[in-house]
């Protein structure tokens, strides 16, 4: 009976992996899940700001105040972290222990909450960890960095380099027509807003304070029903592809975090993570979670709903080593497969297919040249002194040339004079 | 207690005829006994007459935690004696920092009733675990949900956030943000001949350790360090060897009370350590002064370790400050003078354990027990500095 089982599902994994063209289960041989990186979405939040015109800017229609975690938000995670107990209950002790879980917020009011109520659920105490009877909780750090400092999460610490790729990346034909074909609905959106509408990221905080509105039964106005939903859901998923469009922005906004999971991967393979943690959980925002999936090139248009999860597994079959991406954008779980590999991607792969999103140092690249953009920085610091000197020769010459035609034009007053109306005019 | 009542009265009494005398001297009881009650009940307030807490500003140490470290010969070196690891915040920790929560909630009950709001509370801790711990903890009894906030039935408990800033980048809390004109001065402190003659003194002390110990010690550092294991192993009920006697708790206290007094030996050494926090408390009680159109009360917390809040202590001017011990808290209240009155006044309060229920008023030396808001911050003008002051002189 159970032999017949287990050859049902060797049957079943061979006709999968023929399906799929990959072998991605190697003979009959059970993924062992060895560790996870989980990262999430806060929960439901208030508007981060009404708009002038918003019927709904008196605070007083929101409770907590703006940009903050509601009650609603605080269940959503706490379910999530009652979910994430369910899915990893092989992988974690009985209780919370500090070298087992490590966990990590951005410097954020909703999201250090979501973080503490995720918490709650993922794990309560039990018997002897209870340190008040009556209190089904226990304190677990929550570590922070200030946002400005903050590259690898909150994605804010400045980055020059990265600013100059994204007016590029703007001037984009596709980004340029869109900012165009949509100018119209700009100027619609001004005049009712009473804020000016400029841009793809200023129409998504429009459409995000009116989803939340109506997600509260809210009333929305008139002039909204020719534009929400659409064509302003469209126009917030854009703005989630943006800061992550093309690979010099993908490196230098996900890449950090990406980085951060390859590191935990290889080392825990190598057996040297110490500690010799089974989990690491980040507590962020739908940008995040954006700017992750687009840096490893699976991110489809959509807004990542209230706490959307990222999980990226590490597992084991035999002696090698595999990772999952798995996305939760409801109650349904789906996996994603990188480019150019399978959902179960062999760890040296996966390394090798991310490699030119990864930077090698965040900091320097930030503030390297802004006049290159190659990926190689050895190949890039010749090829920067090779074009420094031919520009500067190019333009001694100019200053010569023009030195000699100055000198010319000054011994002709006629035409120096003529030039002068030229340019006035 | 002013004599003036008695006086009236007793005028009153020799008026009236016998008969009378009976009710009033009744009447008398009913007074004397109602003051006796107002006083117990509301204590120096009723000598400064009414006053409002407009901005509570409290700096703690964490609750009771494991060794941080251990020494060779310690019968205790194994993990197992400490369930947690090491330096861990324990149950009996959580436990005080949600009674000191509580008790802090009934000292500023007007300040937090209602429900929680980030423009009235913050919360800013440590990064080390069990201050990001404690501060959790003394929350959960600070600011349990009020009956709008339930978000589970049953669940008496909501998230508050916690800020918090890496080690090397703080210059607020533990203040560890790189700072060589700091490290200069240390290095001079632990030179001075003060220093030296403590160590000089205390040389037979020093070897006992080091031959019990199995270690070497040789500064008041390593002392420090030493007696708070076994302060720690005596807390916990653990049978201390032998030899500890000898040394233990004195004069190795004295010792370790030093220690924690080189950080922020000199005034200079007190700016760098103490200066941005006492900066952030004017600043925050500037703010809420000038905030009058939207005025409300607010409360901010820190949550950090014993060498934070004796330096804090010593800033102020009170250089004999005892070693703070669990849960120690100080408070700095500014409050609105009593009617008639418009100058507000800070007052400044230190437990020093959090089994203590009963927060000691503290005059700060050079102002008054009543100190008002601008006298108090202009003695403390010579270690006020703000963060970007502070980078600059550190890297001066």
């Amino acid at each position: 009976m159970e032999l017949q089982h287990k050859y049902s599902v060797c049957l079943l994994l061979v006709l999968a992996a023929c399906c799929s063209g990959i072998n991605a289960y190697p003979e009959e041989a059970e993924p062992e899940l060895v560790m996870v990186n989980v990262l999430f979405r806060h929960g439901d939040r208030t508007p981060v700001k009404a708009y002038p015109l918003d019927p709904y800017r008196n605070v007083s229609y929101w409770s907590t105040g703006w940009g903050q975690l509601t009650t609603i938000g605080m269940q959503q995670h706490y379910e999530l972290g009652m979910w994430l107990r369910q899915r990893y209950i092989s992988l974690l002790k009985s209780d919370y222990t500090k070298s087992d879980v490590y966990i990590q917020s951005t410097d954020v009011d909703r999201t250090l909450m979501s973080a503490e109520s995720n918490l709650a659920g993922l794990f309560p105490p039990r018997g002897t960890r209870m340190f008040e009877p009556n209190l089904k909780w226990q304190p677990i750090p929550i570590h922070t960095v200030p946002e400005h400092l903050d590259h690898v999460l909150a994605m804010k610490k400045p980055c020059p380099r990265y600013d100059a790729e994204f007016t590029k990346a703007r001037n984009l034909p596709e980004i340029a027509r869109l900012e165009k074909e949509y100018a119209g609905l700009f100027k619609y959106l001004s005049i009712h807003t009473g804020q000016e509408v400029k841009t793809i990221e200023s129409a998504e905080y429009i459409h995000s304070t009116l989803f939340i509105e109506s997600l509260k039964n809210f009333t929305l106005p008139e002039w909204t029903k020719t534009v929400y939903p659409e064509p302003l859901k469209t126009l917030a998923q854009w703005s989630f592809a943006l800061p992550a469009y093309t690979p010099e922005l993908r490196r230098l906004k996900g890449g950090p975090l990406v980085k951060e999971w390859i590191d935990h991967f290889q080392k825990k393979r190598s057996s040297i993570l110490d500690p010799d943690r089974k989990m690491f959980i980040y507590s962020a925002h739908d940008t995040t979670i954006a700017n992750i999936l687009s840096t490893l090139g699976v991110f489809q248009p959509h807004c990542p709903p209230y706490a959307a999860t990222v999980l990226a597994e590490l597992y084991k079959i035999k002696d090698l080593y595999y990772v999952a991406i798995v996305y939760k954008n409801s109650s349904a779980t789906q996996n994603l497969a990188i480019p150019g590999c399978s959902e179960l991607c062999e760890l040296d792969k996966f390394i090798n297919l991310t490699k030119s999103v990864v930077p090698e140092s965040w900091e320097k690249e930030c503030h390297y040249h802004l006049l290159f953009s190659s990926e190689d920085l050895n190949d890039l610091s010749i090829s920067a002194l090779a074009t420094a000197g031919v520009l500067s020769l190019v333009l001694l010459g100019v200053l010569i040339i023009m030195f000699v035609r100055q000198r010319q034009q000054v011994s002709n007053p006629f035409r120096y004079q003529t030039v002068s109306t030229n340019a006035d005019a | 207690m002013s004599p003036s009542p008695f006086s009236v009265t007793n005028n009153l009494i020799r008026q009236k005829s016998h008969r009378m005398k009976c009710i009033t001297v009744g009447a008398l009881g009913f007074v004397i006994l109602s003051i006796l009650l107002a006083y117990v009940a509301f204590g120096d307030d009723a000598i400064n007459g009414q006053t409002t807490v407009k901005v509570a500003y409290v700096i703690f140490r964490h609750g009771d935690r494991n060794p941080t470290e251990t020494y060779p010969t310690d019968p205790y070196k194994d993990l197992k004696y400490w369930p947690g690891g090491w330096g861990a915040l324990t149950n009996k920790g959580k436990l005080q920092m949600y009674n000191l929560g509580k008790f802090l909630r009934s000292r500023y009950k007007d300040l937090v009733s209602g429900a929680y709001s980030p423009d009235r509370l913050l919360v800013r801790s440590s990064y080390n675990d069990r201050c990001l711990m404690s501060a959790g903890a003394f929350l959960a009894g600070f600011q349990p949900p009020s009956e709008s906030e339930v978000w589970l039935p049953g669940f008496n408990w909501q998230p508050i956030p916690v800020h918090s800033t890496p080690r090397s980048q703080d210059k607020l809390i533990v203040v560890k943000k790189a700072c060589p004109q700091y490290d200069k001065e240390l290095q001079n402190a632990y030179h001075s001949e003060e220093i030296l003659k403590v160590d000089s003194d205390h040389a037979e002390v020093y070897k006992y350790l080091s031959a019990h110990t199995g270690q070497n010690i040789s500064t008041v550092l390593d002392v420090e360090f030493l007696f708070n294991t076994l302060e720690i192993e005596e807390l916990r009920k653990l049978q201390l060897p032998e030899w500890v006697k000898q040394v233990y708790p004195e004069p190795m206290k004295k010792i370790a009370t030093i220690s924690l007094g080189v950080f922020t030996k000199t005034l200079l050494m007190k700016r760098f350590m103490a200066g941005p926090l006492i900066n952030d408390i004017k600043t925050k009680m500037i703010d809420n002064k000038n905030n009058a159109l939207k005025w409300q009360p607010q409360v901010f917390l820190i949550s950090a370790h014993d060498v934070n809040v004796i330096n804090i202590m010593r800033a102020l001017g009170f250089d004999d400050a005892p070693k703070p011990e669990i849960g120690a808290s100080l408070l700095f209240e500014l409050h609105a003078g009593p009617s008639g009155d418009a100058t507000d006044y800070v007052k400044l309060f230190y437990m020093n354990s959090s089994s203590t229920t009963d927060p000691v008023l503290l005059t700060l030396p050079g102002c008054n027990a009543m100190c008002s808001f601008n006298d108090f911050f202009s003695v403390l003008s010579q270690i006020t500095i703000t963060a970007d002051e502070w980078e600059s002189e550190c890297n001066s």
